[in-house]
């Protein structure tokens, strides 16, 4: 069984905290914005600490191929982080694990396990090629973000507000709170999906 | 009346706008040129949404979040993509999204002054 499981773990550090790592990971409105992957992510469901997804998404290199996956996402704990997946039909696990190391630096381990039974076997070597670009791609758009968002939260930055009037209160050096769900505004992109809540 | 050296218009015209973090007002702040008006322009670049960067996006004219795409108005600095008080949808959420603010400037020699 455990053979028919292709593992990849890919680790990294970065200086912001654990709360505005695990921001950027619910943030979902950023996803076709930032990210040149994905086409188009909507949400159907999502509620407290867990979300269920359809994305449209590009491979690496070949843009023009494209699929749509459906995304579970679950705050585990409050260090961990779970979605699962499916892309041609193999199913997928990552963990995330954000350990906090300093106020504004954390640790980020990305565990991937894809479910490689059957024909599936066929695909590990392109997905063992395949996942470490696709994260590092993901990374490398992500990353400006994270490192912003810690500086203009250390600036006393409030949601859908901005910074303070005053100047002088424009500096916050606190522990910022990571509170889900993050909010999104009526209307937003990700609420247009035919299937989705409420519809 | 405090001056500050933002840039050139030379570096303006580079690409379109500049962006810089001006610690004396601890705000970054957007410059560009109203391609309609030909009028300079001082915002602050920080989106109000979730604190996103803001460029000048020429072709549509108007000012654009890079991590979202929230659009705002480059005259008055108003929200387009969420311009009314509205509840945000399912949260019991209020989002009041703040005009982005204006900064008055002075060209002196070809450079570019904030004037605060």
């Amino acid at each position: 069984m455990t053979k028919d499981i292709l593992e990849i773990n890919i680790k990294k550090i970065i200086e912001c905290s654990k709360e505005v790592a695990f921001w950027n990971y619910w943030d979902h409105e950023h996803l076709d914005v930032v990210h040149g992957g994905y086409t188009k992510s909507d949400i159907l469901y999502d509620k407290d600490d867990y979300l269920f997804r359809m994305d449209l998404i590009k491979i690496p290199y070949v843009p023009l191929i494209k699929f749509t996956t459906p995304i579970f996402m679950v705050q585990h704990d409050d260090d961990t982080l779970l979605t699962f997946a499916t892309q041609f039909g193999v199913l997928s696990k990552t963990t995330i694990t954000i350990k906090s190391l300093e106020k504004t630096k954390c640790e980020i381990t990305m565990n991937y396990k894809f479910y490689l039974n059957g024909w599936r076997r066929l695909l590990r070597p392109l997905l063992k090629k395949l996942i470490p670009i696709w994260n590092e791609k993901v990374w490398r758009e992500d990353y400006p973000v994270k490192i912003r968002r810690q500086k203009i939260l250390d600036m006393n930055f409030k949601d859908f507000v901005g910074l303070p009037e005053k100047i002088t209160d424009r500096i916050n050096n606190n522990k910022k709170d990571f509170k889900l769900p993050i909010p999104r505004p009526k209307n937003s992109s990700r609420d247009q999906h035919p299937l989705r809540k409420g519809n | 009346m405090n001056k500050i050296l933002i840039c050139s218009i030379n570096e303006i015209k580079k690409k379109n706008y500049f962006v810089k973090f001006i610690d004396e007002i601890k705000d970054e702040i957007i410059v560009f040129i109203d391609k309609e008006t030909n009028e300079l322009k001082i915002f602050s670049s920080i989106c109000p949404h979730f604190g996103g960067e803001i460029f000048y996006n020429r072709r549509e004219n108007n000012l654009q979040c890079k991590w979202h795409d929230w659009k705002f108005c480059r005259v008055s600095g108003k929200c387009l993509s969420f311009p009314i008080k509205g509840s945000l949808n399912p949260y019991n959420f209020e989002i009041s999204p703040k005009d982005l603010n204006r900064y008055n400037s002075k060209i002196i020699d070809k450079n570019i002054f904030l004037i605060i």
